[in-house]
């Protein structure tokens, strides 16, 4: 194994990504052992394990789904490597969830190359990027987010079978005469239900008590 | 003050209104007649005392009722008219209330014929001149609305001081020389005659001023109809004295009552509007608070995603410039960043052009500009564009039978051209190279269908609906995000929407994809 710092570099936009490996490259102790544009790639190298990673630096927005997803499996099967996130969202809770996955530095992908060689060497050499302050804040968000999902899940699930049937025939497009026809209920009980579903999901209308169903997966619609 | 005087819609409606209310009116003045004329065989009933005082309660609670509906809720809307009528219609009740129901009760006797006429002088008169304010043509000069609200306030004054403190029933001139009104005419006086005339002079005049008003939609029909029962009332009383507490039950009483009548149904259909009218309002702003949320999360997530697909070209040229400046003087290094580079801002390019062209077209005033345009020149616009596009694609080119040579369409030459433009691109960079793109119009009840069909993976159900959203892009077979922006099919379905017609897709996994959208044809 070389004295070199290892560098994996993960991001679809090839004009970002080469010369960035290019940049790199010149770094006298830093060296991109691999560089692939893709989740499933980056998967790959860490399967095959016959490449060494310091530090992997990974866009979070991949054609094949998030470098959140990698940035848990980088550590899980190599703790010791480093994952240093460089993406252009401004999405808070998704840098807060990639701080909670793992990640020890987030950087916006337009940061000085310099403070992005330095923060690669810092956290090789076991330094911090972010502050305390900064990862408690992060898990604050992510706890906050998770909380109001939680409430929003036991919302759906306070409804009743008859009310998640009333919903589901709501989202098909279907108006109270046919939901009555097809539930074998009064005109008047399916009003009552969606009145009953609009006060349990805290909602003003059924287009909101839609949208907030589909939003978690309460209905499907084909 | 500000007079809001809307023209009510509907003129055909208003003349028959008008019509009837005259109608109505003469037949009450034939009935006044007809009284007159049979001297007393006209309607009349002797009724007890308690069933009078019940009649004045009531007679006197509906009016007033209708004054707190007139004040309350349709000044705002009708203007400062309405107070007179409400003040007019809460003296009316005020005087059945106090004389008719409340003074018999508390002197437990009826009360004396002549106060009884002298009170209802007073009140007649002044609740005629506060309507005749409300309802004159004109806005009538302060002096005589003054004068209009002093005499008849002086006339009450006099009344109260005259018959409560110095005992005007002595020496009072008498109006009536009986002491109970048992047919017309009988027993009164020429001062009663006189003085009568003037609350009935008054009421007239508000009448026409009703009718005038009503004409040009300045006033509701309930209160037209109102003031026709009321005049007529007044006119009945003036040959039949209806004094308050009188046990004979007579054509004005009667006339009294239906005015009572009509003035509470009227307030409550009042009421019920404004309740209806409120629910309606209320739902609306409901609506629009959650469109306004809708639209600034939309706009929040707007500026997100433009500063998202922003920072992606603005840090590669970033890399791409430190690069240059590291390796510049190697000729690979410069051509490659040079060519990055270009490939860069010609992203930024596209990016700029499509955001432009999605706040015009959010922009409450785009407007499609469809003009009968050539079909065989849209198409052959459109054909030329896709054999100018990469990847070898031949075009194929079919124009159904049925359409002539000279077919036109109604369509915005540049916006639609642009859509088509926009689907022939799509459809060059989701087929492989030397796939076949197909550009078809076909007649199709009454108007013609354009198509662009490519040969490419097809389209995944869940992205269906996605790729015509705001920066929706779709997955590829291999669920790896298409490259682009996602404003290109976002842009051609509002375009589309604004020629009447929906940008719709039909596509099979591995067989390609079909967009398509009509146009009506100008004859």
């Amino acid at each position: 194994m070389s004295g070199e710092i290892q560098v994996l570099l993960v991001d679809d936009h090839a004009s970002f990504r080469e010369p960035l490996a290019f940049m790199l490259g010149r770094e006298p102790d830093l060296e991109v052992a691999a560089q692939t544009d893709s989740l499933a790639g980056a998967r790959t190298i860490l399967e095959e394990g016959s490449q060494d990673i310091d530090v992997a630096i990974v866009d979070l927005d991949l054609p094949d789904g998030s470098g959140l997803d990698f940035i848990g499996d980088l550590r899980r099967t190599r703790p010791e490597s480093q994952a240093l996130v460089l993406s252009a969202t401004s999405d808070r809770v998704l840098l807060a969830r990639t701080i909670e996955a793992g990640a020890a530095g987030v950087m916006h992908k337009s940061s000085r190359l310099e403070d992005i060689i330095d923060g690669v060497r810092r956290l090789h050499a076991g330094g911090q990027l972010l502050s305390q302050q900064e990862i408690i804040e992060a898990l604050r968000t992510v706890v906050r987010e998770r909380e109001k999902d939680r409430d929003m899940q036991a919302a759906i699930s306070s409804l009743t079978s008859r009310e998640q049937e009333v919903l589901q025939a709501i989202a098909e497009g279907l108006g109270d005469r046919e939901i009555s026809q097809r539930l074998y209920i009064g005109v008047g009980t399916v009003r009552t239900h969606v009145t009953s579903i609009l006060s349990k999901l805290g909602v003003g209308s059924r287009l909101e008590a839609l949208v907030f169903a589909v939003r978690h997966g309460a209905v499907r619609i084909d | 003050m500000k007079v809001v005087e809307v023209n009510q819609p509907g003129a055909v409606k208003g003349g028959r209104r008008i019509l009837l209310a005259g109608a109505l009116f003469v037949l009450i003045a034939a009935w006044a007649a007809m009284n007159l004329l049979s001297v007393g065989h006209g309607f009349s009933i002797l009724v007890s005392d308690k069933l009078q005082g019940s009649e004045e309660a009531a007679s006197g609670l509906a009016r007033m009722f209708g004054a707190l509906v007139l004040g309350l809720f349709l000044v705002e809307e009708a203007g400062w008219r309405m107070r007179w009528l409400a003040g007019g219609l809460l003296i009316l009740g005020l005087g059945h209330l106090i004389f008719g129901y409340l003074e018999p009760l508390v002197q437990n006797d009826p009360p004396e014929l002549n106060e009884s006429l002298y009170e209802a002088f007073v009140t007649q008169t002044f609740a005629a001149a506060l309507f005749l304010i409300g309802l004159f043509p004109v806005e009538p000069p302060r002096f005589l609305v003054r004068l209009a609200i002093a005499i008849p306030l002086t006339l009450v004054a006099g009344y109260l001081v005259v018959f409560e403190f110095v005992e005007g029933d002595d020496w009072m001139p008498a109006l009536a020389s009986v002491g109970r009104l048992d047919s017309p005419f009988e027993g009164l006086t020429t001062l009663y005659w006189l003085l009568a005339a003037i609350p009935l002079g008054l009421a007239v005049a508000a009448l026409a001023s009703a009718f005038w008003r009503n004409r040009r939609g300045l006033l509701r029909g309930w209160l037209l109809f109102a003031m026709v029962v009321l005049t007529g009332s007044l006119l009945h009383g003036y040959l039949w004295p209806s004094a308050y507490g009188n046990t004979v039950l007579t054509t004005a009483d009667v006339l009294g009552l239906a005015f009572a009548m009509l003035v509470a149904v009227g307030s409550i259909a009042e009421l019920r509007r404004v309740a209806s009218e409120h629910a309606a309002l209320v739902v609306s702003e409901r609506e629009r608070i959650r469109r306004l949320d809708e639209l600034n999360a939309l706009r929040a997530d707007f500026s997100a995603m433009v500063a998202h697909e922003l920072g992606g070209p603005i840090s590669a040229v970033r890399r791409l410039t430190e690069m240059l400046s590291a390796g510049g003087s190697d000729a690979g290094v410069r051509e490659y960043v040079t060519d990055t580079m270009q490939s860069e801002i010609k992203a930024l390019d596209a990016l700029v052009t499509d955001v432009q062209a999605t706040a015009v077209i959010e922009h409450d005033d785009f407007e499609i500009e469809a003009r009968p345009l050539p079909l065989a020149s849209l198409v052959s616009d459109a054909e030329a564009y896709a054999n100018t596009l990469p990847g070898d694609h031949p075009v194929h080119t079919t124009f159904a039978r049925g359409l002539g040579n000279g077919e036109r369409v109604w369509a915005d030459p540049e916006r639609v051209g642009q859509v088509l433009r926009n689907l022939l691109n799509n459809a060059a960079k989701y087929s492989s190279d030397g796939a076949p793109i197909e550009l078809r119009a076909i007649p199709e009840n009454g108007r013609v269908r354009v198509e662009v069909a490519d040969h490419g993976p097809g389209i995944q159900a869940e992205d269906l609906t996605r790729i015509f959203e705001k920066f929706g892009r779709g997955r590829d077979q291999e669920g790896k995000k298409v490259p682009g922006v996602g404003l290109g099919l976002y842009l051609s379905r509002r375009i589309i929407q604004g020629h009447d017609s929906e940008l719709r897709v039909e596509t099979k996994p591995g067989e390609g994809s079909v967009f398509g959208f009509d146009l009506k044809v100008a004859r």
